[in-house]
């Protein structure tokens, strides 16, 4: 099926595409062959079957990298379908949502196993895990995630290829963020971690390094896990729709890996001093959920 | 007769005897050369238009060599029109190019920058239909800078915010200017030497890597006042070689230039002393007022320029409208308003620090004073360059002050004309500088295994230091950044600390200054002089980087007496010299405001002491220490154990003044001083130590250790041809600073034994001879008459106590309230 892109191939066009579609045409390598295209002129046939070439030059070698940055958008979820058992899903939370603030949590989904990185702990191992990535999958990591952890590692780019899954929900006609997706598909989460938004993982944090509070880091860890195993389910879903086959847990089994978050938590590195900040973040979770309930309210129409 | 011809009438009248040379330098005609005949017919127009048919000859020149894709650098005088020789084959290449391409132009400060805009800007505008012009510093508005990054061909910029602001972005908001980046304009290249310069050339090594990493090679052209080694100076500040062009072909009027010495008088008591150079400037001043004579005096302090303003307006109100005093320091719309009054001639006459040497343009000035020598020739020179850009005549007047080199001038006045102008140093690779740059240029990308703009083997060294204390973490055969941080943040270009501190009175903030400066200035009672007004310290928190001050009406200023104890901690390379062993390597130096003096304005008189409580001020730099030849010490001690420290104490006098000649320092980046010397183990003998005055060492130190032979010969000339009998500030003054031991001190006063024994030691260190000075001392001598009265123990005693009663009786008025 990943043979089916064609429309960053030299010379094709959205109306090019209708026409060799309409003309039977649905695998690159039946363009490979020297058979005279209408409307494509012998120079740009020759770039076009060129560039076939590469296409199955990297398909035989596994080069994803190549695939995904010479794909359009709209065509990377064959990519996603085709490597699908190489990919790596992941997600961050941060100390804020403005450009200063720093990652306090990443998870990853890699080789069918989960994998937590905090600040403080060992964020630091997340640069050494990818390393060992196939494909980066991500929701709209091409304009948050990524370019935090390329400045929070210093480096200058990802060492693998990245597909942002925002895209490939933006062609199935599902807008919003992740939670909304996940809404219109029906996804439901385990209860403890319904409601629990990014905004919410900020004062999460914030009372486990401020206040030392363990049951926050915990809930934190696991509502990033939630995300990422989310986009799994999510991945799967929509490339199923798309005539994939695909293995990936199902029902229950989805959030089997959240058990694998352990509720021991290490020391906190900055003592739990300060009772004031403590006081402080629960106060403005307290006011967050009631902000959050008397919307929700509205929303039912009971105000 | 002229306005100016009056004013040297007046000198030469008033100050006839103390006149000691006059020079003139003839007219000298300019060597022109035709337009290049492949230059782009829009840019003939265009300079025609503005009246220019021809070019100098080094203008030619240099257009020659930078259309042929050399890096260059031009060394000429000031008003030789630098500005056109490196824009206008930028400028031909811009107009025939296809597609457009970036220009970065540097300057060595904002306030030059923003000058420069307009000039460049009128240039553009009139040669290329484009307004792809921005300057972009500090004080850039936010929206501004993202039209500059966006669309300018031809950004100005300073090296300061190349470092924190252009590069650490480079992969951002810079990149399509950097990628397209293909000349690099550094003006004034002169000024980047010593520590700041170390500093600069590491900043453009990064910048030379980013630049690599997003495809562009740019060459540089660079400018230069006349220094030594042009050559050799930019090759070690941008790593390869140049094309040199030395050969000015910009006509210059006449200029007169005088050497003036205030004459030495007798004050009561047997002590001689030296005029201040402001018996000469100041009515040199005032009568170049009168006369309406455009004037600018240039003095080595900032406080000195205050002092001197005060001294000026001084029962003559109707000047203070006609006299400012400009320096660094001072708020910036306060020292634009000064430039603008300068160059519409609201001002007549401007007293000022270096902040005025580099090419601010302030129009055309007439009369140059040079209150002392500026520390180096090419300052010298470029401080004269201030007067005759387009006058028929101009006079310059160096009035010499009571020190070694001043006083050398005066005697040899040749020594400027003929002497060579200094070499210009500075080391990329010190170790303090390169572990400052190295985290920045991993942050802005990480760093590989070898990088060809850094040096290998110090490169190497940084890398395994900052990989041991975690700055760095292996990243794919490379060195990544590793912490949270904006590295560049805590590197400052200009110092040792990166940041200043604010001096405020009520609720405004009147001024800024270095914290090390701060700590010599701002003590709690110092005074403070800004614009004309006297200002006392209330209040220094080093902390807060705050300084309250208040406004007081004083005749007196302070001067701080530091305390200072030195280590020798490592030994990196030993010598002899007539078997005086000199090891060279890391000194540790902690340093101490302990007292400071007040000292009345115009006599000079000390009038009182006070206390200063401020935490000791430690680092660790490279110098040498110097223990005398153990032969000549014997023959001394035999004698007199007193001679050696006397020798010592003169020889760092005139080191400390000497030296900085040899290594385009000023004197403030050299310390000497004679401290204990751990000679064996346990056995501790005083030495003579020099350092530089920058925590890890800036390679002053260094150069002077390796020219040591040389830099004793000039001190024995220097002490050979001084006028005096025994001993004057000129060579070495009777009691030279830092002794702190009362029996000597005595021993000195009442003795020619600092100038004898000096001399002595100069000629065992210069031909390996001991022959022990003939000492004479006299017994009516008393202390030098500029020193303060001995104060009166018991007086002083009586005054504390009656004012710890009163503090008592206060306290207990208001308890009983």
């Amino acid at each position: 099926m990943i043979r089916g892109a064609l429309q960053h191939l030299p010379g094709v066009g959205r109306e090019r595409l209708r026409l060799l579609q309409n003309a039977g045409i649905t695998d690159w390598r039946q363009l490979a062959e020297d058979v005279p295209l209408s409307g494509i002129g012998p120079v740009t046939q020759k770039k076009l079957q060129a560039e076939v070439l590469r296409c199955e030059a990297a398909l035989a070698e596994g080069n994803i990298r190549y695939l995904v940055s010479g794909i359009r958008k709209s065509d990377q979820w064959r990519v996603l379908g085709h490597f699908f058992d190489h990919a790596s899903y992941f997600d961050i939370e941060t100390s804020g949502l403005d450009i200063d603030s720093r990652i306090t949590v990443i998870c990853c989904l890699h080789r069918g196993k989960l994998y937590t990185f905090t600040k403080n702990e060992n964020l630091d191992e997340f640069v050494d895990l990818l390393d060992d990535v196939d494909l980066l999958v991500s929701f709209n990591g091409a304009s948050f995630d990524v370019p935090r952890v390329v400045s929070e590692f210093h480096i200058p780019e990802l060492p693998c290829p990245h597909i942002d899954l925002r895209w490939l929900c933006y062609y199935e006609s599902l807008r919003g963020g992740l939670k909304t997706v996940e809404k219109s598909m029906g996804i439901e989460r385990p209860t403890d971690l319904v409601g629990v938004d990014g905004e919410e993982a900020v004062w999460l944090w914030e009372m486990w390094e401020r206040g030392g509070n363990g049951k926050a880091r915990e809930r934190l860890l696991r509502y990033c896990a939630a995300d990422v195993l989310s986009l799994r389910l999510l991945a799967g879903t929509l490339l199923e729709c798309r005539g994939y086959t695909l293995d990936f847990p199902r029902g229950g089994a989805v959030w089997r890996e959240l058990l694998s978050i352990s509720s021991s938590t290490p020391k906190p590195v900055v003592k739990p001093s300060l009772r004031e900040a403590t006081d402080k973040a629960q106060e403005r979770l307290r006011s967050h959920w009631v902000r959050r309930r008397t919307m929700e309210r509205r929303d039912r129409g009971t105000m | 007769m002229s306005d100016i011809a009056h004013v040297v009438e007046f000198l030469e009248r008033k100050f006839t005897s103390q006149i000691r040379a006059h020079h003139v330098m003839t007219e000298v005609e300019g060597d022109f050369k035709p337009f290049p005949d492949d230059l782009h017919p829009k840019l003939g127009s265009a300079l025609r238009a503005e009246g220019i048919s021809s070019l100098y000859s080094h203008q030619a020149e240099a257009f020659a060599s930078i259309r042929a894709g050399k890096d260059t650098v031009l060394v000429s005088q000031t008003a030789s029109g630098k500005t056109l020789s490196f824009l206008l084959p930028i400028l031909d290449d811009y107009a025939k190019s296809e597609s457009s391409f970036g220009v970065m132009l540097l300057y060595p400060t904002k306030a030059l920058s923003r000058d420069q805009e307009s000039t460049l800007g009128h240039l553009l505008k009139s040669a290329v239909d484009s307004r792809k012009l921005g300057t972009f510093d500090g004080d850039t508005p936010r929206e501004e800078r993202r039209n500059i990054q966006r669309i300018a061909d031809f950004v100005i910029t300073n090296p300061d915010m190349l470092h924190s602001g252009i590069l650490p972005n480079h992969n951002r908001s810079w990149k399509s200017f950097l990628s397209r980046l293909k000349y690099i304009v550094v003006d004034e290249v002169h000024t980047y030497r010593g520590a700041f310069g170390s500093h600069v050339s590491n900043v453009l090594r990064r910048l030379l890597r980013v630049c690599e990493i997003h495809g562009s090679h740019p060459i540089f052209i660079c400018s230069s006042a006349t220094v030594g080694n042009p050559g050799e100076h930019v090759q070690a500040l941008f790593h390869r070689p140049f094309n040199v062009i030395t050969n000015d072909g910009a006509p210059r009027p006449q200029r007169d230039l005088y050497f003036v010495n205030p004459p030495l008088v007798k004050s009561h008591g047997e002590a001689w002393y030296r005029k201040g150079t402001g018996s000469v400037s100041i009515p040199l001043i005032r009568e170049a007022c009168k006369e309406g004579v455009r004037t600018i005096c240039f003095c080595r302090a900032r406080q000195q320029v205050e002092r001197l303003y005060r001294a000026v307006i001084d029962r003559h109100p109707e000047l203070e409208e006609k006299v400012k005093p400009y320096r660094g320091g001072l708020l910036p719309n306060e020292r634009r308003q000064l430039e603008k009054d300068l160059f519409t001639g609201k001002l007549n006459a401007i007293i000022t620090t270096n902040a005025l040497e580099l090419g601010i343009d302030i129009g055309d000035l007439d009369l140059c004073i040079l209150s002392g020598h500026p520390g180096t020739m090419a300052s010298f020179w470029q401080q004269g360059g201030r007067v005759g850009r387009k006058a028929a005549r101009a006079v310059m007047v160096f009035v010499a002050k009571d020190t070694p080199v001043d006083q050398y001038l005066v005697h040899h006045p040749e020594f400027v004309t003929k002497a060579p102008i200094e070499e210009a140093w500075l080391n990329a690779d010190n170790p303090y500088i390169l572990l400052q740059h190295l985290p920045c240029a991993a942050h802005e990308h990480p760093l590989r295994q070898e990088e060809a703009h850094f040096d290998s083997q110090a490169y190497g060294m940084g890398i395994s230091v900052l990989f041991e204390d975690k700055t760095l973490l292996p990243y794919h055969d490379c060195w990544r950044y590793a912490l949270p941080d904006y590295p560049a943040r805590g590197v400052n270009l200009r110092g040792m600390t990166d940041y200043n501190v604010d001096i405020y009175c009520g609720t405004e903030v009147i001024g800024e200054i270095d914290p090390i400066g701060a700590r010599g200035t701002l003590y709690k009672d110092a005074i403070y002089q800004h614009l004309g007004r006297r200002y006392m310290s209330m209040e220094l928190d080093l902390e807060k980087k705050l300084c309250r001050v208040e406004e007081v009406d004083v005749d007196y200023y302070t001067e701080a007496v530091w305390e200072k104890r030195l280590e020798l901690t490592d030994v990196e390379e030993e010598k002899d010299i007539f078997k005086a062993p000199v090891q060279f390597g890391y000194v540790h130096v902690n340093k101490q405001p302990k007292l400071y003096k007040k000292i009345r304005e115009r006599t000079y008189e000390n009038v009182g002491y006070g206390p200063i409580t401020l935490e000791a001020f430690e680092y660790d730099t490279t110098g040498f220490s110097m223990l005398p030849p153990e032969s000549w010490k014997k023959a001394m001690d035999a004698d007199d154990k007193k001679y050696t420290s006397a020798a010592l104490y003169g020889l760092s006098y005139i080191m400390r003044h000497i030296a900085p000649s040899f290594c385009m320092a000023d004197i403030d980046d050299i310390e000497t001083d004679v401290y204990l010397h751990e000679k064996d183990p346990l056995k501790w003998e005083s030495s003579l130590y020099l350092y530089d005055a920058h925590e890890g060492g800036v390679g002053y130190a260094e150069k002077v250790f390796e020219k040591l032979p040389e830099v004793f010969a000039l001190c024995q000339q220097v002490l050979d041809e001084c006028e005096c009998e025994a001993g004057c500030p000129s060579c070495v003054p009777p009691l030279p600073p830092g002794v702190n031991d009362e029996e000597l001190e005595g021993f000195l006063i009442e003795s020619d034994a600092a100038i004898k024994c000096t001399r002595s030691l100069l000629r065992a260190l210069n031909l390996g001879e001991v022959d022990v000075p003939e000492i004479v001392v006299r017994k009516s001598a008393r202390g030098p008459a500029v020193e303060a009265p001995p104060v009166d123990e018991e007086k002083e005693k009586l005054g504390r106590r009656l004012s710890k009663a009163s503090e008592v009786l206060k306290k207990k008025r208001g308890r009983q309230h």
